[in-house]
């Protein structure tokens, strides 16, 4: 943790003003791969269903990779 | 001891083999048993046996409905025994998208949860305890009850503390016209003690408090 | 008496005396009955009925893996089936104040909440669930996550028991029978005692009552007996309403207050027992048990002596938070006057020790060093612990231990009769690195996110602290919050959904593993050289590992956020 956003959370004000790129990385690059809607709205139909799609994307993919530590557990 | 271990089988498919039926089944039928079943047979029973409290414990005075036992109410007025802080909020009416304070909203329960050092906190208790000891014709350096100026967890908390009951008596009998110790004796008799004399603080039960003392200014015509 | 024990103190003592004489008690004929129930051979005529539906075989003897697996999907996919209720409620008939679906990412972090045993909540009950979703999302992944817990606890245990053995048992079996012989009979019985104390118990979903004042009260009602049974027992710890157990209805007596602290600790501390007599060694139970015993003490001490000294800062307003005849004192702020500070210190320390997460307070509002304590508790996951994990989370360090004392005295380590080896260790090890890998490294990505700062209520340490609050509580599978920080965004929906599902399957499913693997091994002779577990000595070093590493791992977290601020607030200095 740098010590800027430990200034920043301690005293409440934005001394460094970056985006947490990586996060929203993910989200605009899991909007772009879903080929209906453009609004990130979740309260309207087209919006919900991007969201929808990348959350049940992100819940298969911790289960698949928590089955992959069974299956990969004795080759540690 | 049984051995049942796949051997002919490449590892992976051996140990999920099987195995779709049990899981899709398990989550649609425990659904059914532990969300649907089981409060449903609950309920059933609870009405059947408990039905006063089972419904929320509501209390009705000439027909209405007027609260519940276990939910406190927001007090202003001085001839009634005003209840702790309380944190609640809810829409504004003029325009529902705003939201303002709503003491005792027991639609949307909800504490204030400052920390110890929290400015807006010591703000928030100076200011009350000022109003407290205006309201109740105390020293402007008088000690106030700490369950009088500090917010409850609920926003909803039914009981004052027995020291700030008796701050109180003071106003609500001079605003009522009633003798001192009469609105003391009814005090006591809307304490509870500790549950089986162990459990809890003694608290005052605001609400059935003031039900009671409403009852007693009805009733005094007839007894003179 | 010489010594003069003030009354509070006094007070604190005749309260808690009954919980722990009580708990001991019910730890021997629940410790007992669960042993039963795990090794038992027969199948009452509902669970043959209810294995046919399933098509499971129950005389399979699974391998830790087909266990593991069983566990692990089956919750999947109850934690999908409960993101598409609460996606779907608006569109589900049945509520009359016709409330919005969850967004995708609050249902997200729902979902992975209650089936992870969690029950972090970003949303408020009582504003954002029909009574269906309540029952059909809530009260059912409760049930399940709690009994996917004590299964897996019953699984381990029984591979510690076994020498040569292929597999571990069956997870249909371990997870139906604590489902029917366990938690629904003494969830059902407990509710109709809290109806009786008066918690409601109906499907109306709301009341309108006109006050003495003279203005409308919206009092919400709903299937909350029910409700609170199982997530005490279980441990799940979620709310009905948005004040979770300090709400009236939810808690509405010391006693029912009483009686949700002994639900808590029933399993956690009954699994001690079963422990010991499924491994024929009821001495090892009986010492896990004090190991658990001794920290929740410390723990407890440090809470309520916090609360009890209130918070310096309001004395120079004119409040008197002094003890009395007349009042009960103390830091009130945050905390309800039918349980005073002596039954909500009482509760919080349960609360975090059994990882329920259900709160009678504000855990926001304790003094710095009670919020120390509860984040210790949930840090060091193990002070009881939660259904199931917290046994197999001690166990855990019991051959971390093992493993250290035996390095010390140069020997193969030993733990009940079989040697531990590196496969095993390396299992351990991935178990207790996954929870401090999770909290410190989800707090650190939250820190640098640029709108944490936003959803935070308090400035200083103690911003830190509730976003800290927010990771171990997630991560240990615990729920409760420092509920200053607004949680309810798709960034912090998102992570602390991830945190609560590394917490709850990376540190469970290796130690699953390790419980297959020590069935599979043989016995080795003890001998002279053999370090006994059940022995005051090894209790006493598996404490003090539990604290060093804990302690190690989490100070300098610690040290930026409540300690820093106990330093503040002695100094008088608000933020």
């Amino acid at each position: 943790m740098s010590p800027q956003n430990l200034c920043r959370i301690y005293m409440g004000n934005t001394l460094w003003d970056g985006e947490f790129t990586g996060f929203r990385w993910i989200l605009r690059r899991g909007h772009r791969a879903v080929p209906f809607g453009n609004g990130t709205d979740p309260q309207t139909i087209r919006g919900a269903s991007m969201w929808d799609l990348l959350y049940i994307m992100l819940t298969v993919a911790f289960f698949a990779l928590a089955t992959g530590l069974i299956l990969g557990l004795d080759r540690l | 001891m049984k051995n049942v271990e796949a051997t002919s089988a490449s590892p992976a498919t051996s140990i999920i083999s099987g195995m779709t039926r049990p899981v899709l089944m398990s989550a649609a039928f425990f659904m059914v048993v532990t969300g649907i079943l089981y409060p449903l047979a609950t309920t059933a029973t609870a009405q059947l046996l408990f039905r006063r409290p089972a419904q929320g414990n509501l209390i009705a005075k000439d027909g209405q409905l007027v609260g519940s036992r276990l939910i406190g109410q927001y007090f202003t007025q001085p001839q009634y025994f005003h209840g702790r802080p309380s944190a609640t909020s809810g829409p504004n009416p003029d325009d529902r998208s705003r939201m303002i304070d709503q003491p005792y909203n027991a639609a949307a329960s909800t504490a204030s949860n400052q920390g110890v050092l929290s400015r807006k906190l010591l703000a928030a208790v100076a200011e009350r305890a000022r109003i407290y000891r205006e309201q109740n014709g105390l020293a402007p350096d008088a000690q106030v009850p700490v369950d009088a100026v500090t917010a409850s967890a609920s926003g909803l908390d039914p009981h004052i503390s027995r020291a700030n009951a008796r701050l109180q008596t003071i106003r609500v009998a001079a605003a009522r016209g009633m003798p001192e110790q009469e609105v003391a004796a009814l005090v006591e008799r809307n304490t509870t003690q500790r549950q089986f004399g162990i459990l809890g603080e003694p608290a005052v039960h605001v609400l059935e408090l003031n039900l009671a003392l409403d009852d007693a200014v009805a009733a005094r015509p007839a007894a003179q | 008496m010489e010594m003069h024990v003030p009354d509070d103190i006094r007070q604190f003592i005749l309260q808690f005396t009954p919980v722990l004489a009580i708990m001991t008690g019910l730890v021997v004929i629940v410790g007992k009955w669960m042993a039963h129930l795990f090794t038992s051979p027969t199948h009452h005529v509902l669970e043959r009925g209810t294995y046919r539906i399933l098509g499971v075989d129950p005389a399979e003897n699974m391998s830790w893996k087909r266990y593991g697996a069983a566990l692990l999907l089956s919750n999947a996919a109850m934690m999908m089936l409960g993101y598409l209720i609460l996606r779907l409620q608006r569109h589900l008939p049945g509520d009359p104040l016709e409330r919005a679906s969850q967004t995708p990412d609050l249902a997200f972090n729902t979902a992975a909440s209650f089936i992870t045993n969690t029950n972090w909540q970003s949303y408020s009950g009582e504003a954002s669930l029909s009574n269906f979703s309540q029952m059909a999302v809530i009260t059912f992944l409760m049930s399940v996550s709690a009994a996917t817990g004590v299964a897996a606890a019953g699984g381990f245990t029984r591979g510690l028991s076994r020498m040569g053995s292929s597999g571990i048992g069956s997870y249909w079996v371990d997870f139906t029978r604590v489902l029917y012989r366990l938690l629904l009979p003494l969830c059902f019985i407990m509710a109709i005692v809290y109806v009786w104390q008066g918690i409601p118990q109906t499907l109306d979903a709301d009341v309108i009552v006109t006050t003495l004042e003279g203005s409308r009260q919206r009092i919400i009602l709903g299937p909350v007996a029910s409700f609170e049974t199982i997530k005490h027992i279980g441990t799940n710890g979620g709310g009905f309403f948005g004040v979770n157990a300090a709400h009236p209805f939810e808690n509405p007596t010391p006693l029912t207050n009483t009686l949700h602290m002994l639900g808590m600790l029933l399993i956690p501390s009954a699994l001690t027992c079963a422990f010991g007599s499924m491994i024929k060694r009821p001495p090892q139970g009986w010492f896990f048990f004090g190991a658990f015993l001794a920290m929740f003490l410390g723990f407890l001490t440090l809470i309520y002596s916090a609360e009890r000294a209130g918070n310096p800062l309001l004395a120079p307003l004119g409040v008197d938070q002094n003890p009395g005849a007349w009042q009960g004192g103390g830091n009130m702020e945050g905390k309800e006057l039918r349980f005073g500070v002596i039954q909500s210190s009482l509760f919080a320390a349960v609360t975090t020790a059994a990882t329920t997460g259900s709160v009678d307070s504000m855990h926001a509002s304790y003094t710095p060093l009670g919020g120390l304590a509860l984040l210790g508790q949930m840090m060091l996951n193990n002070v009881f612990g939660g259904d199931g994990v917290g046994l197999i989370n001690l166990v855990a360090y019991a051959i971390l231990t093992v493993f250290l004392a035996g390095m010390m005295i140069g020997r193969t380590p030993e733990f009940l009769g079989r040697k531990v080896e590196a496969r095993e260790m390396k299992y351990v090890m991935l178990a207790v690195l996954a929870h401090p890998f999770s909290i410190l490294g989800f707090t650190a990505i939250a820190c640098l996110a640029p709108s944490s700062a936003d959803s935070l209520a308090n400035m200083g340490p103690h911003g830190f602290s509730e976003i800290l609050y927010a990771y171990v509580s997630g991560t240990a599978n615990n729920g409760s919050a420092f509920a200053g920080l607004g949680a309810d965004t798709p960034f912090f929906n998102t992570t602390i959904g991830l945190s609560m599902l590394i917490g709850r399957y990376f540190t469970l499913l290796p130690m699953i593993a390790v419980a297959g693997v020590m069935a599979s091994k043989k016995n080795a002779p003890e001998s002279p050289g053999t370090l006994a577990t059940a022995t005051p000595l090894f209790t006493a070093l598996l404490i003090s590992v539990i604290l060093l590493s804990g302690g190690l791992t989490f100070l300098p977290a610690l040290a930026l956020g409540p300690i820093v601020e106990h330093l503040l607030m002695l100094a008088g200095r608000p933020f």
